[in-house]
């Protein structure tokens, strides 16, 4: 590997690094697992940030999960020292951007604190939707961005194709796209002095102090500790900050910039990347997209584009044991200090108990956050089907918004409907596209354009419901397109829907966490599925249990468990009771872990069958 | 008063359905036992509460404890007497296969006191007998009734056995006929329950047995319980029946929470809500009788959850139910309250009835016992 030009950082703790003309800030845009980590490892690398030896394979990305995923949920930043062939030294900073669309938002205010965005693309896979939605995230943002084809070295790369789709997306020259293998390193140099070159260094200004929170990180014994990209004015330790979001006034104890750990440094100037401490004990007051000003001196106006954190898909979340509930709370309050994201609320169900209302930013983050909880914190959670967030308006004219089914009025005092739509862009070799148009048309999508990105790949558009994608459209996507098509979103509005609210009862009581909210249409195939498949599950019990589907006082569907006929052991053989006495206290151990619904005995998997309804052939999304 | 109980493993031949504790009769094996029984009976005997004990119920049962030789049965004997002090009027069991009944035998029995013999027929087709394994003909248990009533036997009891692979009603129906014939003083009925680890479950397993689906299974149970009370038995237990006044003092005692001494291999001892049992196989039970001085393994002082869980299984398996005035004496007024939903589900189910103070399985619960105890407890 050539080094050349290379210096180990040669930290000046203390001062101020140098003037603005030598710093560049930039991010790192890419599909998933196109070599955005690894990438950032070898400029890591090349700039004796860290060593080699003591590089964990894709430093950015620390949690485990992320790992296995190859995916950056949380975005991060550090500062690389470089110094350049003609001699200068440069501070590069890196700042890391999540690497899913249910953090477009968190992206979008990574990129906000950058003058320019490196894009990689897949030298093999090409462009994919998510390269689309957040080139254009970076594009809004005024962003300079440096096209790279990376994997080169891949054998079957295709280097001209995709500088094609490149050259044709972007409006560059062929040559302006660098060519690299980050995993060899080969290329990557010239990504360093391209970043020099091409991204301008941010603009000095000595207004009122105005810095953009990007992300933020909890220390247990500092509190919630913000990174900030500085844009006018300056923080120094001492200094009273405010929140421009919501007035809250701090005293800065620390400033510094990012590292591998925190480096303290005496002040940070408008251009500059790093962090302040100031006894934060609140995550929620160091919002991602808030700006920081001088309690002293405040800025005339925050910095565009900041606002609260939305959830977009719901679910209920319940401890399989109800032992469990306290464990789970405190499990919510630990993980929610680190991640603002998650909004969560006691809830209680009929034929679940008690658990919690949560709120995720979307598919991904919900999946997320309940695996992290039964890593981290050994629980075992029961999660309800998810659901979006309705606005329905009643006879009387009030306003709702329902984000679980159970909440949902009688039909008799609802006058109308709404669901929140999206916008999604589908990336996907051609011969796929019957296949895409079959499934967001059972998906009640509406197509909007389509666009070849080269000879052999489109790009779909389509306006589809939030709630027809919220369970297993991404897998059956995946699996139409035997893995090639890639999907991301955006919410686009609220849409008046013909929906109805299918409740499942057994025995004629009703089972609240088995309700959905779903198109009338499609409400008859719903239940006939979910009443067979209950019907499978639900084991014989000692009376006959009728599983039915209605939408109010109407039966759509019913299926009937037979009860069980015979259930006695013989006899107690010399004298030996206990053996009798714990086989049934088993059986009735078994029982317990069921969930008690009127007279029927619900085991868990009747939860969760509901999930892998649509996953099947003969289901709705076939 | 309390009853004993006697563990004799061996039996001639391993029946394919059985998973009690058992070994094949080999020479020399049975003085070791008898060996080890006695010196747990001489150590027991001696024992508070046994020694203050007066037995009045005896239940020799296995394995096949008439596979043992008049002399060895003697020993038996011998040693229940000189260790225990035996109420004149005991009921006194052996049970007993029809292959090994002999004249000789049971006149021998009688002689040393046994006034109850309770024989495993099992079935009176030959067919049914040869798939379920046993080593013994319906002719064979004809004659062993014969017999047993010939040599003084009043108290005469026979297993059958339902739900065997390839039964059919009509082969069910005639050897009821036969057994009411015979007229015994007592009869249980077993459905065929698969164990595991046994040859039947490892046939099941292969999908190798025919077995009786479950309607036909407790169809069979029914059509027993009919034949047999209509032919003036009365059922007393899920699995039990007699003439009137007949009933199996021994298992009834136990079931109504009365003190047992186990000895043996296997066997279970229960005194005052302290339940154990002795090693299960015999040479475990052997080796630790040799080294320790008895054999128990499994010890356990019963919670009060655990009284009322057995309270509850052995009682509603009784015909006469459980008596909830005595329940709530015993247990509680919250004991029963807590209970008092499940049992108006059970009996708006038609699983449980009332009548009076008394909690009675219906004849759709008898088939369902498990449940509606577990359901209980």
């Amino acid at each position: 590997m050539q080094r050349g030009g290379i210096a180990l950082f040669t930290g000046r703790p203390g001062g101020t690094f140098m003037s603005t003309e030598h710093i560049r800030n930039f991010s790192i845009i890419a599909h998933i697992d196109h070599g955005k980590s690894t990438l950032a490892d070898r400029l890591l690398e090349m700039t004796g940030t860290i060593s080699p030896l003591k590089m964990r394979a894709q430093m950015l990305d620390n949690l485990d999960l992320e790992r296995e995923r190859g995916i950056t949920i949380k975005a991060h930043a550090i500062r690389m020292s470089y110094d350049s062939p003609d001699g200068m030294t440069f501070a590069l900073n890196l700042i890391d951007t999540p690497g899913h669309v249910d953090f477009s938002y968190e992206v979008s205010r990574s990129l906000a604190a950058c003058e320019g965005a490196l894009l990689i693309v897949d030298a093999v896979q090409g462009i994919e939707a998510q390269t689309i939605s957040n080139l254009y995230l970076a594009l809004e943002n005024d962003l300079t961005i440096i096209p790279i084809i990376n994997k080169i070295d891949l054998p079957n790369a295709r280097v001209d194709v995709v500088t094609g789709q490149i050259v044709d997306l972007l409006g560059v020259e062929p040559e302006d796209v660098i060519l690299t293998s980050a995993r060899d390193g080969i290329g990557v140099e010239q990504v360093l002095q391209a970043i020099l070159d091409r991204i301008p260094p941010p603009e000095p200004d000595d207004g009122p102090l105005r810095a953009l929170i990007f992300d933020s990180a909890f220390d247990q014994y500092r509190g919630a500790v913000p990174y900030v990209r500085v844009m006018s004015g300056e923080i120094r330790p001492g200094m009273d900050i405010e929140m421009c979001s919501n007035g809250k006034r701090f005293e800065v104890a620390e400033t510094g910039v990012l590292r591998f750990d925190k480096a303290p440094v005496d002040v940070l100037t408008a251009g500059e990347v790093g962090y302040l401490i100031g006894n934060i004990r609140n995550v929620a007051d160091a919002s991602v997209g808030d700006t920081v000003t001088d309690a002293a001196r405040p800025c005339d106006e925050p910095l565009p584009g900041y606002r609260e954190a939305k959830s977009m898909v719901f679910s209920g979340l319940y401890p399989v044991m109800s032992e469990d509930y306290e464990p789970l709370k405190e499990a919510l309050e630990k993980y929610r200090l680190n991640d603002a994201a998650l909004i969560y609320e006691p809830e209680t169900s009929i034929a679940l108990g008690f658990g919690f209302r949560c709120g995720f930013l979307g598919l991904l983050h919900m999946e997320v956050v309940q695996e992290r909880l039964e890593r981290e914190y050994g629980l075992t959670i029961l999660a309800t089907m998810p659901s979006v967030e309705y606005r329905i308006t009643t006879t009387s004219g009030e306003e709702l918004m329902v984000d679980n089914p159970a909440d949902m009025p009688d039909a008799s005092l609802i006058d109308s409907v709404e669901e929140p739509f999206i916008q999604a862009q589908i990336v996907v070799p051609q011969d796929y596209i019957g296949n895409i148009m079959k499934l967001t048309r059972d998906r009640r999508g509406v197509y909007k354009a389509m666009e070849y990105l080269d000879p052999t790949r489109v790009a779909l558009q389509y306006e589809l419901p939030l709630s027809e994608i919220v369970f297993d459209f991404y897998d059956r996507l995946k699996s139409i397109s035997r893995g090639y098509a890639s999907f991301d979103y955006d919410f686009l509005e609220y849409r008046a829907s013909p929906l109805v609210r299918l409740n499942l009862l057994l025995n004629g009581d009703l089972v609240d966490a088995l309700s959905i909210i779903i198109h009338k249409d499609k409400a008859y195939e719903w239940g006939r599925e979910l009443c067979q498949r209950l019907r499978k599950i639900i084991p014989r019990q000692m009376f006959e249990v009728a599983v039915q589907a209605a939408i109010g006082g109407r039966v759509i569907a019913r299926e009937s468990i037979r009860p069980l006929r015979k259930n006695v052991t013989a006899k107690c053989y010399g004298g030996d009771v206990t053996r009798k006495r714990k086989l049934l206290e088993r059986q009735k151990e078994g029982k317990r872990r069921m969930k008690q619904v009127g007279n029927v005995e619900l085991p868990q998997e009747a939860f969760l069958a509901v999930l892998d309804i649509r996953g099947e052939g003969a289901a709705v999304g076939g | 008063m309390a009853g004993l109980y006697i563990h004799i493993p061996f039996c001639t031949r391993a029946c394919p359905y059985c998973d009690f504790s058992f070994e094949l009769l080999k020479d020399g094996r049975v003085d070791g036992l008898l060996a080890a029984v006695e010196k747990e009976a001489g150590r027991r005997g001696r024992e508070a509460p046994w020694s203050d004990h007066v037995i009045n119920t005896i239940f020799l049962g296995g394995g096949t404890p008439t596979c043992l030789t008049d002399p060895q049965l003697e020993r038996v004997f011998g040693m229940i007497h000189d260790r225990f002090r035996i109420d004149p009027d005991a009921e006194i069991t052996v049970e007993a296969n029809p292959e090994t009944i002999r004249v000789s035998k049971l006149q021998r029995l009688r002689g040393l006191g046994v006034n109850r013999i309770s024989i495993g027929v099992q079935s009176f087709s030959d067919e049914i007998l040869r798939r379920l394994g046993r080593s013994h003909t319906a002719d064979q248990a004809a004659r062993a009734i014969a017999h047993a009533r010939e040599t003084g036997f009043d108290h005469i009891n026979i297993d059958l056995m339902f739900g065997a692979p390839g039964q059919m009603p009509s082969e069910w129906a005639e050897t009821l006929d036969h057994a009411v014939d015979h007229d015994p003083d007592h009869v249980s009925i077993y459905g065929l329950t698969i164990e595991p680890g046994t040859e039947f479950a490892r046939l099941e397993e292969e999908g190798l047995l025919d077995l009786p689906d479950d309607d036909r299974h407790v169809g069979c149970y029914f059509q027993a319980l009919d034949r047999l009370t209509g032919a003036g038995y009365r059922h007393y237990e899920v699995s039990n029946l007699s003439k009137p006044g007949a009933e199996c003092r021994h298992n009834v005692s136990c079931w109504n929470g009365g003190d047992y001494l186990g000895l043996g291999p296997s066997a279970h001892t229960h005194s005052g809500g302290r339940r154990t049992a002795n090693t299960r196989d015999l040479a475990g039970y052997l080796t630790a009788m040799e080294e320790r001085g008895e054999a128990v393994d499994m010890d356990e002082t019963l919670s009060v959850d655990e009284r009322i869980h057995e309270y509850i299984l052995l009682s509603l398996r009784s015909i006469e139910g459980m008596d909830t005035l005595a329940f709530r004496d015993r247990y509680g007024d919250d004991a029963m309250g807590r209970r008092e939903p499940a049992i108006r589900t059970l009996a708006a189910e038609g699983l449980l009835s009332e009548r009076g103070s008394r909690l009675c399985l219906t004849r759709k619960g008898l088939a369902l016992a498990d449940s509606v105890c577990a359901y209980l407890m």
